[in-house]
């Protein structure tokens, strides 16, 4: 029977980890509620470009829509969500401890985990963005020079690297502190919405995910001065100087964060009576 | 490696590897929470064999347990299994837990949580999932183990929580309150699976409330108190180390009365208690009560009856030790 | 000892108590929870900060310290234009509480800690049957919990403004801001404690709703800030400014607030921001009759 086992190695246990955390969170309820909110983002999308008509053009409504509703507001939470429930759900009913009990690197469970909440999310967003792009599009009459179908790849692929770094900074919040989702709260709402009303050169903003993300949407959409407007209303004139790197901000950021929270987990004696 | 869980036949005994010395060792390990001491220098050396932990609640059996598993670090002091330090990677593999959490995956079939343990020992998904039925089944699960675990009885949990603690071929297991929840016949089952464990190579620490349940089950116990080890041995060594405290005999012969007036005259004895048809007498723990009891039940009308100790047991032991 | 108390239960010589006690001890633990640790300290700490900020302001105004900017100061201490920056009107007290920055992030962070967990935790930790059979029924279980969330997120919502405004009062040259403004004061602390306990109601609902701490949380910043969100979607799609109050929560509680206390505000809905409040208590009572029933929680 020994025969047939191998010590598992790094990439193997970051995907078996990966494997067990969707297979796990696929059966949380939490998904009828995403389900629901997959079938009412489209129907928003499409009663407003019906009433949009005359005020807004199809390109700008939609980026409007992505970003405020999609980028601001769904995949942070649903991100961090899927990411403290993960990691934090399993040291709160003190399941963690049938998983450190196995001859592999915490490290490489938490990025497993970490994975499979950035696929999740991401599968999520990308559903998203794709519905709701679909609603907006089936109103012709707001695109006149056609409808700009490389809109929702953009959003996409913002989306998805919004995933990659909530999903990193859910991990670094859920391993470091007893709350995290109020943490979670003082992310998103307390740093994030003072980081946009400081000026573009504040460096606090490269602690933030939607200022980079931001900045990578803009950059792709080329928006007129409107629509920057719109999607940035702390800055008055838009430039494109003013993009910079956001990438590597976002880059440095989870990299950060994910080194944070795999340093926390390997050490950390997540102990009741320290806990409680 | 052994197999997940051995039967109890001799042959079985035979054709296991041959067993580590030294299992599992602390060497004067100390624990803090903050300003809390939870263990204060333990030293402990276990081998192929089956040790009970005894002790109130609170008093660090769960911490020493943990310890042992690598899920806490020691604040001072070493534990190692099979020689290797416990919280190496390499310690994993030879060590199975059961831990006293209530929580499982509760989703999750039996057999998928006791498989998805196995695949981080690196076992395929096939062989993972047909280990795990083997255990459970063994464990008397066959019938519930592809139901989810929410749907689970009390005693079904536990055999699951044992399933995982077995089932990759441990060198060491530590069970924390294993019997909680378990049917009398499972108790019984369980019993005599952990007792064929060191023949195959297994060494076992085992904790428990029910002291009368580990006294059937344990080679030796080791008694906590306030985070120290307050006795380590076999209960009988244990009793016979306690002689300033009386021991209770239980003695039912005829006529008890006149038995009750006759004992208290003998040197060692040092109470006597009637107790309906019985005498219950304490005694200095010389062999002289022994000696005039045998003189006097050859001339005793129709014998004497019976000679029960009364607190040779764990339990009394323990009470004794701990005052 | 638990044998005498035993016997006196039998006996009929322990006092009965009466239902509302039972709920004000309740109502009790709910109230201090949040002070009971030191983050839940800091986080109260944290949210008097706007208030504390406008305490400062008042205190260079009526010229009690004399620091910062010439400029700032002139400008402080001559009758501000803007009414959220003018001690004689309402406008400045409401300004702090019920603005989306700093007033919203800080009363999510305020009620995610107090009231979004408290029930759903309850639930998770099996403690509801307990509640249940020692004579407290579900209605008064909720009403207990809401009463205590509400008290202390009144604390910053509603107590802070009133202070403040007291302070301003006293702090002016003559008596005329106390008597000129106390009516209108008066009306202001009522607005926001409506407001106070709609948002807690909410909250509240939400917690009995969801299946977890984490889930009520969660679900309590996405209505909160994805209501606000879609209305600030609507508002400036449409270009019809007073849609924000109409879907967001937030802002509606804001307007009917301001509009209780007579306070300036344009391009709102007030009967729209009212049926929004309206509808969303609605819609949370009806979900969570069924969750609050005996049996659910014995589940």
């Amino acid at each position: 029977m020994n025969d047939l086992r191998r010590t598992p190695g790094t990439l193997a246990t970051v995907l078996e980890s990966a494997r067990q955390t969707l297979l796990l969170s696929c059966r949380d309820r939490f998904w009828w509620v995403v389900g629901i909110g997959l079938l009412v983002l489209p129907a928003l999308a499409y009663v407003l470009a019906g009433r949009a008509s005359e005020r807004i053009d199809g390109r700008s409504l939609y980026c409007v829509l992505a970003w405020w509703l999609l980028g601001t507001v769904v995949v942070p939470w649903l991100t961090l969500y899927l990411g403290v429930q993960s990691v934090h759900g399993r040291i709160e009913d003190r399941t963690f401890q049938y998983w450190f009990l196995r001859p592999v690197g915490r490290g490489a469970l938490l990025v497993g985990t970490w994975l499979a909440v950035v696929a999740m999310a991401s599968a999520a967003a990308v559903l998203g963005v794709v519905a709701s792009f679909a609603a907006v599009a089936a109103h012709g009459e707001l695109w006149p020079d056609g409808v700009d179908w490389r809109l929702a790849w953009v959003f996409c692929s913002v989306l998805v690297a919004g995933t990659v770094a909530y999903g990193a900074v859910a991990a670094l919040l859920a391993t470091w502190f007893r709350r995290p989702l109020v943490w979670a709260a003082v992310f998103v709402v307390g740093l994030q919405m003072l980081a946009a009303n400081l000026p573009v050169s504040a460096g606090l903003r490269r602690l933030t995910i939607t200022d980079p993300l931001r900045r990578m949407m803009l950059d792709s959409i080329e928006p007129d001065g409107r629509l920057a407007q719109r999607l940035w209303p702390a800055e008055r004139e838009f430039r494109s100087e003013l993009i910079e790197h956001p990438l590597r901000d976002l880059a440095v950021l989870v990299a950060v964060a994910l080194a944070l929270a795999v340093w926390a987990y390997g050490r950390t004696e997540y102990d009741s009576r320290e806990r409680e | 490696m052994t197999d997940p869980l051995p039967s109890s036949d001799a042959a079985a005994a035979a054709a296991a590897p041959p067993a580590p010395s030294l299992a599992l060792e602390f060497q004067r390990v100390s624990k803090w929470y903050g300003a809390i001491s939870a263990l204060s220098d333990v030293s402990l050396r276990i081998g192929c064999e089956i040790v009970g932990l005894v002790g109130r609640s609170g008093v660090g059996k769960s911490t020493l347990m943990k310890l042992a598993v690598g899920l806490l670090q020691p604040s001072q002091g070493s534990v190692r299994i099979c020689g290797i330090p416990a919280d190496r990677r390499a310690a994993r593999a030879e060590v199975g837990f059961c831990p006293d959490t209530e929580r499982l995956l509760e989703p999750l079939s039996g057999v998928q949580f006791v498989a998805w343990m196995l695949r981080h020992h690196g076992f395929s998904l096939a062989a993972a999932r047909d280990r795990a039925r083997t255990v459970l089944a063994d464990l008397g699960l066959a019938s519930h183990m592809e139901r989810p675990i929410r749907e689970y009885s009390k005693g079904m949990r536990q055999r699951v929580r044992l399933a995982q603690a077995l089932a990759h071929g441990p060198r060491f297991v530590l069970l924390d309150e294993p019997m909680t929840g378990l049917d009398p016949i499972a108790r019984r089952e369980l019993i005599e699976r952990i007792r064929a464990l060191p023949a195959h190579g297994v060494g076992v620490l085992v904790s428990s409330h029910v002291l009368q349940e580990l006294q059937d089950l344990v080679d030796r116990v080791v008694m906590l108190h306030q985070g120290r080890v307050l006795a380590e041995g076999r209960v009988a060594e244990l009793r016979d180390q306690l002689p300033r405290q009386p021991h209770r005999v239980r003695v039912i012969a005829a006529d008890p009365r006149r038995f009750a007036a006759i004992a208290v005259t003998w040197s060692g004895v040092v109470g006597v208690r009637l107790d309906r048809d019985a005498v219950e007498v304490s005694i200095d723990g010389g062999p002289a009560f022994y000696d005039a009891l045998t003189e006097l039940g050859a001339t005793w009308p129709n014998g004497i009856q019976e000679v029960v100790a009364l607190d040779d047991d764990l339990a009394s032991v323990f009470g004794y030790l701990i005052g | 000892m638990i044998h005498d108390w035993l016997r006196e239960q039998q006996n009929g010589a322990a006092t009965t108590r009466s239902t509302w006690s039972r709920l004000r001890a309740l109502v009790d633990f709910e109230f201090r929870a949040l002070f009971r640790s030191r983050w839940g300290v800091a986080v109260f700490c944290l949210c008097l900060f706007p208030g504390l900020g406008r305490l400062v302001m008042l205190a260079i105004m009526f010229g009690v310290v004399n620091f910062g900017p010439v400029g700032l100061r002139n400008r402080l201490q001559g009758r501000p234009e803007l009414p959220t920056l003018d001690p004689w009107r309402v406008d400045f007290y409401l300004e702090p509480v019920l603005s989306v920055v700093p007033g919203m992030v800080f009363a999510l962070l305020l009620t995610s800690l107090v009231v979004a967990r408290t029930i759903a935790r309850d639930r998770i930790a099996n403690s509801l049957e307990l509640y249940w059979t020692r004579g407290i029924s579900p209605a008064g279980y909720a009403f207990a919990k809401w009463l205590g969330g509400f008290l202390v997120i009144a604390l910053v919502t509603v107590a802070v403004p009133a202070v403040l405004w007291l302070t301003a009062a006293f702090l002016a040259d003559d008596w005329s801001l106390l008597l000129s403004g106390a009516f209108d004061m008066a009306r202001a602390v009522f607005g926001l404690a409506v407001v106070t306990a709609v948002w807690t109601a909410i909250c509240l609902g939400l917690s009995i709703v969801c299946g977890t701490p984490n889930a009520a949380m969660v679900a309590w910043s996405m209505l909160l800030f994805g209501s606000t969100a879609v209305g600030a979607v609507f508002a400036n799609a449409l270009h019809q400014p007073w849609l924000r109050s109409c879907f967001s929560i937030w802002e509606a509680g804001a307007v009917c607030a301001r509009a209780i206390a007579g306070a300036s505000q344009r391009d709102v809905s007030v009967a729209g921001a009212a049926a929004t409040l309206a509808t969303t208590l609605g819609v949370l009572f009806l979900l969570a009759r069924p969750r609050l029933r005996i049996t659910e929680a014995l589940r």
